[in-house]
């Protein structure tokens, strides 16, 4: 199988979506406290 | 749906090399069935190692007083159940079944990320050795429950951090694994899959996959917050240092809500592909499937405070989270609607399978409906932490989710084997687990209702008449499973051999390949009119 770009950005997007889901709780969470 | 123009002979590899040979195949394999397979022998292996930890608790439940193990080793045993059912059963048997079917159900080639799906499934073996092995340290496993609440969790022994790792890769496995199958589908479909005409299993499984994106990063948020609490001085869960124990629950069911519908939505996939074929009818209201499933997963995100009713809310957020959860009956009561209208008319047959998909849809509804109930925030306060709550989630996992997920391992086992399973020990296996299920399960509302707390070793002597039914039930339901392994065992072996459509009432593109199918399936891919 290639890595189409198609697919590639599919994976970036979710990645990316996937760490801001991470980065932004614990955020969320020194505001918080 | 049922309209599919194959263009390629799937019945033979295409210059493909074969799977290599021994045991090197199953470590460094990239295909998508063989992955698959691993993905649902591990889950098979952990049900039993999860299903053995159940009866443990149950054998010290059998009688009131303290008989089988002591105190501390039995809150291992809830915490470690839970955590392996979920992670290590629940959750790879729907990956598996995604693996083996998503591609030959949209005409794909395999999944579009291979060497991932390798890495993601290698990831779980580790990562539950690691936390199985706190049971062996001294001072043990977990035994703060699953829900990991601080500040018992962080009063643990030397188990924490191994547990925290733990979750931290399976959290990496399941995002990896959820973004294989999104990619996969919105990029892999065969010519003419319009997304409105892909299968419901796939349908559910890639809303599935945006609930486990959203949500399994914050619960490797919550832990590591929970690691640098114990080990690096912050305070963000200690009234002491500024923080908010609570802050943790609101977290946590963030991400634990919607993992509640990870765990039966690939479900409700799998019954609605079932029931239209042994009703030998399309699926009654297809589009109406799709757009609750969706409701359902956007619900899942509102709601999550109905967990946490008596930690002292504002009334107004407990009205909130009681209405928006009672929302949550329409879609799902849409989708038990549609499965019964399936079937009205239909020229039915029982078949194993379509037996599970029934036991589904009914002991299902029965964990709605104490489902439901429990959303009442003034009932909820009667309920919270009692057996209640026990007898509805195990009735939505067991013959729920479960139940669906055995059914779907019936269906498509011919297909994956090429040869029929023993029809007569199915159904043994199906109504030996429906009887002892409920024998299990079905006290445990009264015991809850009278209120028998969770989570103890040892109970008052009222609770002891169904505590001792409930025990039965369990190591019934226990050797019950036993007949699944023997079943597939024999139908790997050999057997009657099956069709390439297998059921009379089968529709879609898996059943236009070979029974087993080929190493590689779909290259080129087929067109669907």
């Amino acid at each position: 199988m290639t890595m189409t770009p198609a697919v590639k950005r599919t994976v970036l997007v979710l990645f990316t979506v996937a760490f801001a889901f991470y980065v932004g709780f614990i955020a969320l969470a020194v505001v918080a406290v | 749906m049922n309209a599919y123009a194959t263009t390629a002979d799937d019945h033979h590899d295409h210059a493909h090399h074969g799977p290599a040979p021994g045991l090197m195949r199953w470590v460094t394999t990239t295909n998508h069935k063989d992955i698959g397979t691993l993905y649902l022998w591990f889950s098979l292996i952990m049900f039993f190692i999860g299903g053995f930890m159940a009866l443990v608790i149950r054998a010290e439940l059998f009688q009131p007083g303290l008989q089988v193990v002591d105190p501390h080793f039995f809150n291992q045993m809830t915490t470690m159940h839970a955590l392996v059912m979920i992670f290590g059963v629940v959750m790879p048997a729907f990956v598996g079944l995604a693996n083996w079917m998503v591609p030959m159900m949209i005409g794909a080639p395999d999944m579009a990320l291979p060497r991932m799906n390798n890495w993601s499934f290698w990831i779980l073996p580790f990562a539950f050795a690691l936390m199985l092995s706190t049971l062996f340290m001294e001072g043990g496993g977990p035994s703060a429950g699953w829900t990991l609440y601080p500040p018992l969790s962080l009063q643990g022994g030397d188990s924490l951090p191994f547990v925290i790792f733990s979750i931290h890769m399976l959290g990496a496995s399941s995002i990896m694994g959820a973004i294989n199958i999104i990619a996969t589908i919105m990029n892999l479909r065969a010519p003419g899959m319009t997304y409105m005409k892909m299968p419901l299993f796939v349908w559910t499984w890639f809303i599935t996959a945006y609930l486990l994106i959203a949500v399994m990063p914050v619960l490797a948020g919550a832990v590591t917050m929970l690691l640098t609490d114990a080990f690096f001085e912050t305070s963000f869960f200690s009234a002491a240092g500024g923080g908010d124990p609570v802050m943790f629950q609101h977290i946590f069911w963030f991400f634990g809500h919607p993992e509640v519908y990870i765990l039966i939505l690939p479900s409700f996939g799998l019954v609605s592909e079932i029931i239209p074929t042994f009703s030998r009818k399309p699926l009654f209201g297809y589009a109406s499937m799709v757009y609750a499933t969706s409701s359902i997963a956007l619900l899942s995100f509102i709601v999550w405070a109905h967990h946490m009713f008596t930690v002292g809310m504002p009334l107004v957020g407990e009205l909130f989270f009681m209405f928006t959860t009672m929302l949550i009956a329409v879609p799902t009561g849409v989708k038990v609607f549609n499965w019964v209208s399936t079937m009205w008319r239909g020229a039915l047959t029982f078949e194993t399978p379509m037996l599970f998909a029934l036991g589904f849809v009914v002991m299902f509804t029965i964990g709605g409906f104490s489902g439901l109930m429990l959303a009442m925030t003034p009932i909820d306060f009667q309920y919270h932490d009692t057996y209640f709550v026990v007898a509805h989630f195990h009735y939505v996992l067991v013959p729920g989710a479960v139940f669906g997920i055995i059914a779907g391992v019936y269906y498509w086992l011919p297909k994956w084997t090429g040869n029929y399973y023993n029809e007569t020990l199915g159904k043994w296996h199906f109504w030996l687990s429906t009887l002892f299920v409920n024998v299990l399960f079905f006290p445990m509302h009264f015991v809850g209702l009278a209120g028998m707390p969770r989570r103890i070793p040892d109970y008052a002597v009222q609770f002891a008449d169904f505590n001792a039914i409930a025990t039965v039930g369990a190591f019934g339901f226990g050797f019950a499973q036993i007949l699944l392994l023997v079943l597939v065992v024999q139908c790997i072996r050999g057997g009657e051999k099956a069709t390439d459509r297998v059921w009379e009432g089968s529709h879609g593109l898996e059943w236009t390949l070979s029974s087993p199918p080929p190493y590689h399936s779909f290259s080129p891919q087929p067109v669907v009119k």
